[in-house]
């Protein structure tokens, strides 16, 4: 039982259940703030010639309610939904890095009070439009300090991200109870695998663009406002990773309707095994597609032909899917209980917002539709209707099993109505003003006011006004049910809904590691429970049945989190506060990694199960790689900005350096011998750790330490040379990807010495060299892919 | 001691790789036209088999090398698209 101070609970915790239950408050709290953005700006555009808001002011409020309604509010209330009910639903105790958990949980805070704390960074925040479209980003334009921690809260948001998505990843395919094949996951867990693997691929192209913001606005770099880099260049880079993000937004959404629409109807989910090809098949276009944003930008004929035809393929696994989901109603017994309402209201709305979709997919339409209210309805409808509204759905379906209380069915309709009266008095108006530009922040009330709009026109702003204020209210409703609920509302008993996923096998709410029976058995039959021993060989049952949260909390994720938003905040606003901040992240990483070294933190045993296509692989090995997965997604775009902006020079006059001209080849030459000799000695203390010799171990470590440290003192000596040679971050767009790429290089070796230390330690301290193998191997496998990239790099920046 | 002697040898063609990169790019003639293409095809095997060797091993089974290679495609429209963006005539602004 919980015994310890509430406190310190939801401080410390790393328990899956703790961490979704804080990241759906926190994303509702965002929630409001971004509502309450939103109501703000549609107050200002009721009425013509409003003056309720300044034109600075309207951009700001417009921009922060998108990045926060994508971004802090959409993706984390998957991800609350996703912490707490996957580990159940695959059957296991917990995630598979249950500290990496609790560690996403309280950077995403930390990015969020970031994001936040930019309005009061002097000048405003950042009011360039959620797309952060260039040149408006650049300081030019968009000079205020608090656009820069923006896009500083951005970064660290992803970072979080990333590291959430590889803990859900290595969790959904290690630690799968007995019989757990992946095709019997209910499709809320297949929908969020295909969402951590757009996460993982599509968000470091996102950080790739913000890095050379960042680096533009911070160090002067000229990647946006050089005409070899420019607009296209982050529309490129942006929208690789928005589209896919479109689809991160809608699949937790949409995988919870369809089981909200299996559940309710009392019928398996029509064609299932259909259903998750085209999953498959969607997250893969997703990353075909993006361009048809930048159909107005002048890029070539041909692209766009290519482009519209992958974006109109795209429909077509939706609409398979949206077919399916209909299928699954028909002969049912279906009950209207308000979760169904939500997924039955949600599917009617994203088929609208689908549907418009695919006017936007094709050139001619969009030419004529871009850039007007017309978008703003079409992606309401889709990302709002399909995915928040399945959100909600999930919310009310799992709210009894959360907190162990029903919540107030007719509130709950009542909800749904006012919910779906106000979505639609919102967003369809939108769809009626084809011809209104959406970046504005007022506009005349007759022909003479600048362009036209007729009075219809006014009296669509007026509506979709009104329409946000009612859909606003909706949502008091439903915190008004959910927090009486929660406190005085009926007991639910495990199973209200006739569910068929394994979360209402267990108590409401579940106990601390989920199945207190034992270990969950799914057969063709059925699920039982097995003792642990009888279900892991004997090898996990010690403690298996056991433990308390006590043995599982750690502060260093908290501490982490404050350490990075500290430092980053003081980057751009307090250098007392930068340094302040990297000292706590200094003694945060000392302390995690002594509290590993002394075991001092548990993490719970898994038992014997499906482990299928990864079997062979233990989960940190697993997790690294798919880190690595997204590494080459992160460096993959940024050498893509290099070919863009080498290729531009040609077409642009600027004559990029000849190889020679600025950096020393031999030099360059010699410091990659370093590194790659630091790669086979990385490889041999491998070698050396399992073959049991200590010496040659620590002697290799040493080596790989030394050599990467010789690296970046050889790198450092170079810079210094550049910059007294007059080769700075400004001079040029060679100059400036030259320091970007060997910056970012740079930054991983820092990292991986940093890593090393802590190996040699924990080399120094095991029993055996075997036992700090597998240590070896994981680093070994991020050594080789920092020299990997180097090998690349070299070239790039020396040779060509 | 076959361990050793297969990462030395990998270390061996990645020294051999750099040697030719250089002497590429130190006399362009040698290859012409083809002399960058050549140097990117010699990164990119030194790369193959720092991965293949060095990361890989016989730690890394299958499906590791196929989750690498959807990785690696997944960025390969992003190229495709920015080249072609630069290299294919614009077709101009639109109204």
């Amino acid at each position: 039982m919980v015994d310890w101070h509430p406190l310190k609970r939801w401080l410390f915790t790393t328990n899956h259940k703790d961490i979704g239950i804080l990241y759906l408050l926190t994303s509702l709290y965002f929630f409001v703030a971004a509502g309450l953005l939103a109501l703000t700006f549609r107050t200002q555009l009721a009425i013509p010639s409003n003056t309720f808001l300044q034109p600075d002011e309207y951009n700001q409020a417009v921009t922060t309610h998108g990045l926060l309604m994508l971004l802090w509010v959409l993706t984390p209330l998957g991800a609350a939904f996703a912490n707490y009910f996957v580990p159940i639903q695959i059957g296991a105790r917990d995630m598979a890095f249950p500290r990496l958990n609790a560690l996403s949980y309280w950077v995403y805070l930390a990015s969020g009070l970031l994001a936040l704390s930019s309005f009061l960074a002097g000048g405003g925040t950042a009011d360039w439009g959620w797309t952060t479209y260039a040149p408006l980003n650049t300081v030019e334009f968009s000079p205020a300090v608090g656009g820069s921690m923006m896009g500083l809260a951005l970064m660290l948001l992803m970072a979080s991200s990333i590291v959430s998505t590889v803990n859900f990843l290595v969790t959904i395919f290690r630690l799968r109870a007995p019989g757990m094949s992946l095709m019997k996951l209910p499709l809320f867990t297949w929908a969020w695998i295909f969402t951590s693997l757009l996460m993982l691929w599509a968000f470091p192209s996102f950080v790739s663009a913000l890095t050379l913001l960042i680096s533009d606005r911070t160090f002067g770099t000229v990647f946006f406002t050089s005409t070899q880099g420019g607009p296209l260049l982050w529309d490129h880079m942006f929208w690789f990773f928005g589209h896919p993000e479109v689809y991160v937004l809608l699949l937790p959404g949409f995988g919870i309707t369809g089981d909200l629409l299996s559940t309710f109807s009392r019928r398996p989910l029509y064609a299932k095994k259909i259903i998750i090809p085209c999953l498959a098949i969607a997250s893969i276009l997703s990353f075909t597609v993006w361009a048809h944003h930048m159909f107005m930008t002048g890029i070539s004929q041909s692209l766009l032909e290519a482009f519209n035809v992958t974006t109109e393929l795209i429909s077509i696994p939706f609409a398979i899917i949206v077919i399916a989901y209909i299928l699954t109603l028909r002969g049912g017994s279906i009950r209207f209980a308000t979760p169904m309402l939500f997924a039955v209201g949600s599917l009617g709305l994203f088929i609208i917002g689908g549907i418009t979709g695919v006017f936007n997919s094709s050139v001619a339409l969009d030419t004529a539709f871009r850039g007007t209210f017309w978008v703003v309805g079409h992606f309401h409808y889709t990302i709002v209707g399909g995915g928040l509204t399945g959100l909600f759905g999930g919310l009310y379906y799992w709210f009894p099993k959360i907190t162990g209380r029903m919540y107030n069915e007719r509130l709950g309709k009542i909800h749904f109505v006012v919910y779906i009266i106000g979505f639609n008095l919102l967003y369809f108006p939108m769809h009626l003003l084809y011809d209104m530009p959406r970046r504005i922040f007022t506009y005349g009330s007759s022909l003479n006011a600048g362009f036209y709009i007729g009075s219809l026109f006014v009296g669509y702003n007026f509506l979709i006004t009104f329409g946000a204020f009612t859909f606003g209210i909706s949502q008091l409703i439903m915190f008004a049910n959910l927090l009486w609920s929660a406190r005085r509302g009926p007991a639910a008993d495990k199973d209200p809904w006739g569910g068929y996923s394994l979360e209402w096998g267990v108590p409401s709410p579940p106990p601390e590691f989920n199945f207190p029976e034992g270990v969950p058995v799914i057969s063709a039959t059925g699920v039982t429970y097995r003792p642990v021993a009888m279900a892991d060989g004997g090898h996990a049952d010690a403690g298996y049945g056991a433990g308390s949260h006590e043995e599982h909390w750690s502060h260093w994720p908290i501490v982490v989190a404050a350490g990075a938003g500290i430092a980053l905040w003081g980057l751009l606003m307090s250098l007392p506060a930068l340094f302040l901040g990297t000292g706590i992240l200094a003694v945060a990483f000392i302390g995690w990694g002594r509290e590993t070294l002394r075991g001092r933190f548990s993490e719970p045993i898994e038992a014997v199960g499906e482990k299928w296509p990864f079997a062979r692989l233990e989960n940190v090995s697993l997790g690294m790689w798919f880190f690595i997965f997204g590494e080459i997604a992160f460096f993959g775009t940024l050498f893509g900005a290099y070919v863009f902006l080498r290729m531009n020079s040609l077409l642009t006059g600027f004559v990029w350096p000849r190889p020679g001209e600025v950096h020393n080849i031999f030099f360059g030459g010699f410091n990659t011998i370093v590194l790659l000799t630091s790669g086979l000695t990385m490889v041999f203390a491998l070698t050396f750790a399992r073959r049991g010799s200590y010496r040659g171990l620590q002697g290799s470590l040493v080596a790989t330490f030394a050599l990467g440290a010789f690296f970046m003192v050889n790198k450092a000596f170079e810079w210094r040379e550049l910059f007294a040679g007059g080769f700075t971050f400004s001079t040029n767009t060679a100059s400036s990807i030259y320091y970007v790429l060997t910056g970012v290089h740079g930054a991983h070796v820092v990292a991986g010495l940093t890593a090393l230390v802590y190996l040699m330690v924990k080399a120094l301290k095991a029993s055996s060299t075997t036992q700090a193998a597998g240590a070896v191997e994981i680093f070994g496998i991020y050594w080789g892919m920092v020299d990997a990239v180097w090998v690349f790099l070299f070239p790039l920046l020396y040779l060509l | 001691m076959i361990d050793e002697t297969k990462y030395a040898a990998v270390y061996g063609i990645l020294m051999l790789g750099l040697i030719v990169e250089l002497l590429i790019a130190v006399d362009g003639s040698i290859l012409g036209a083809f002399a960058g293409a050549a140097i990117i095809a010699i990164a990119s095997l030194q790369a193959f088999f720092i991965f293949l060797v060095y990361m890989h091993g016989r730690y890394g089974p299958r499906p590791v090398a196929v989750f690498a290679a959807i990785s690696l495609l997944t960025v390969v429209p992003l190229f495709i698209a920015l080249l072609y963006s630069v290299v294919m005539p614009h077709h101009g602004s639109l109204p």
